[in-house]
């Protein structure tokens, strides 16, 4: 445990991906300060860089940096009131936003942060593809580059970082990647159901199928990592639904069209449903 | 044993002419036919003998490969008055690589069995007209095994080729390869259309998107190639032949009482395409069917 008043990094949330932020920002940093809001923190994070803080207050006053990776705007908005509300304290100086949330939101959160003397900056962390164990990429607007104390933080969020260039790009390129991990998913689930039911083993399809014009990235790793039934698989499934969710809100703000958007959520929900009745 | 053949193939369009040529430099003697006499007499300048229909073809050949249109154009070089099955001598085997469905390979298989003609089922299931001159095809064939391994030395010379089973079950391969490029490549191009109309650039949105778990070949081929060159590629099928596809996949499904909720409506999205952009355009141009009907028009909308 750090002594008290060392100053660090703070991470916001408390699902899986902020305690791996957790874990793979402590490395660089003399302390991370991990604040749960939701209370939803599924394992303690290990090694003696890593601090719970009990109160937002608490992570907020011990941080020059902080980064927030909460399941949704509402979530952010909430924390965030807390976190204003403690300006005095005048830490953080700077804020990297990596939560789910639309361009539109971060522009409307970073004008509050602003008021607080926060730099809000967006970015999203996305799975890279091709085969071999999971690695990430973190899409970041430009404005990250300019602050030399994010800079050890970024190298250590991802395998690869992107600039995305205006602020907001970067929630933005991270809501198309969402779409495009759906729709794959749910027609790759498809596609090997029904070469299965028409005589082809499955790994034999993927195998093929992935030297062929119709390979990509959710194939390639169902070859190595084929996707299962049970809670694991349910959660995936709901994640995968609201992140096709939250692109198609992203679609109806600019009036444009998301057909396959739409047909991935409903073939999404009745993959899980047959789950769910084969279970029960 | 690689003894030279005379093979015949019948449908001599973007990938039957490729593959008749090659099989001429390789040694064998071709033969081709095709509906359209031009398409027929072009190949002949380039050393494949022309035949007058099916039925001769088949009584010149020991090996028969057919590349056509669909089901219909199957059923019509095999059963048809001058096709394939009314012929004096049939062929040893017949090969069909179009896109076609499960149900009448077995259909043609049956026929031809009767008639003492073996039939193997198969497809390119990737890398185009191009990968098709190249030799560099993936191929993949099914039904008699020993068939398969006596005509090899032949197919490998289109490109690499698998044996995949039983009859029928390569067009189920190709079936589900082309559900997949349908979807996916349609997708892409709702999705980086969206992009276009969040004011992103288009180029660098498909380079960003290609590094991540969305990626596909179709996004590097077809989106990739759009970016760098402004055409998608050459010898691609057109929004007709694509909906085509997703009723196969769409009927196969509903065979198999299979769930599948994307073969229909991807069916009619590329007809959607099609009136809008011309059905023969080929299908990755969906891009420019949702950039047409955006509400941003700062990019063209049409190509």
């Amino acid at each position: 445990m750090p002594p008290d008043g060392q100053r660090g990094a703070g991470v916001l949330g408390g699902g899986a991906g902020a305690v791996a932020i957790a874990r793979r920002v402590a490395s660089r940093v003399e302390s991370v300060h991990l604040f749960d809001p939701f209370n939803r923190m599924l394992a303690m994070p290990d090694g003696d860089r890593i601090c719970v803080s009990a109160s937002a207050e608490e992570m907020w006053s011990r941080s020059d940096v902080a980064i927030s990776h909460l399941e949704d705007e509402a979530q952010l908005r909430t924390v965030l009131g807390e976190c204003w509300n403690q300006r005095a304290s005048g830490h953080p100086s700077t804020l990297l936003e990596l939560s789910p949330i639309s361009a539109s939101a971060q522009a409307e959160l970073s004008a509050r942060c602003r008021d607080a003397n926060v730099a809000l900056i967006g970015g999203r962390v996305a799975a890279l593809g091709g085969e071999g164990a999971a690695r990430s990429v973190l899409f970041v607007d430009d404005a990250a580059l300019s602050q030399p104390e994010l800079a050890p933080l970024l190298d250590a969020l991802a395998d690869e970082v992107v600039p995305t260039g205006a602020a907001g790009n970067a929630k933005k390129v991270g809501m198309l990647v969402d779409l495009l991990v759906g729709v794959n998913t749910a027609i790759v689930d498809e596609a090997i159901v029904l070469g299965t039911r028409s005589g082809i083993d499955a790994a034999t399809l993927v195998r093929l199928v992935g030297t062929g014009s119709g390979a990509n990235a959710v194939l390639a790793r169902a070859r190595t990592a084929p996707r299962g039934e049970g809670a694991h698989a349910d959660e995936e499934c709901a994640s995968l639904r609201r992140g096709l969710a939250r692109a198609s809100a992203m679609a109806s703000q600019v009036d444009h069209s998301m057909f396959f958007g739409s047909l991935a959520i409903s073939s999404l929900l009745g993959r899980h449903n047959a789950h769910a009745r084969r279970r029960t | 044993m690689n003894s030279r053949l005379t093979v015949g193939v019948i449908g001599l369009g973007g990938m039957g002419r490729p593959m008749a040529q090659r099989l001429a430099a390789a040694g064998h003697a071709v033969c081709g036919y095709d509906i359209s006499a031009d398409a027929s007499a072009s190949a002949a300048r380039e050393g494949i003998e022309p035949m007058a229909d099916p039925a001769a073809l088949a009584a010149r050949c020991e090996l028969v490969i057919a590349m056509v249109w669909d089901d219909h154009a199957l059923r019509d070089i095999v059963n048809g008055a001058r096709g394939i099955a009314a012929s004096s001598r049939l062929p040893q085997c017949v090969v069909d690589l179009s896109t076609t469905s499960v149900a009448v390979a077995h259909e043609v298989g049956t026929t031809l069995s009767a008639r003492g003609s073996a039939f193997l089922d198969g497809a390119v299931i990737g890398g185009g007209v191009a990968a098709v001159k190249a030799g560099k095809s993936p191929i993949v064939l099914a039904g008699d095994r020993m068939l398969f391994d006596r005509y090899l030395h032949a197919f490998s010379v289109l490109g690499n080729c698998s044996y995949v089973g039983a009859l029928g079950a390569a067009k189920a391969i190709k079936i589900v390869n082309n559900l997949l490029v349908g979807v996916v490549t349609a997708a892409n191009a709702e999705a980086l259309s969206l992009g276009v109309a969040l004011g992103l650039d288009l180029g660098q949105l498909v380079g960003w998107l290609r590094l991540t778990l969305g990626g596909s070949r179709v996004l590097d081929s077809y989106m990739g190639r759009y970016v760098d060159e402004g055409g998608y590629g050459e010898g691609l099928i057109g929004h007709r032949l694509m909906a085509k596809d997703m009723q196969l996949a769409a009927e196969l499904a509903e065979s198999l009482d299979c769930p599948a909720v994307f073969p229909r409506p991807a069916r009619e999205m590329y007809l959607a395409f099609g009136r809008s952009l011309g059905a023969d355009r080929p299908f990755p141009s969906a891009f420019e069917f949702f950039r047409g009907n955006a509400r941003d028009t700062s990019v063209p909308q049409r190509a």
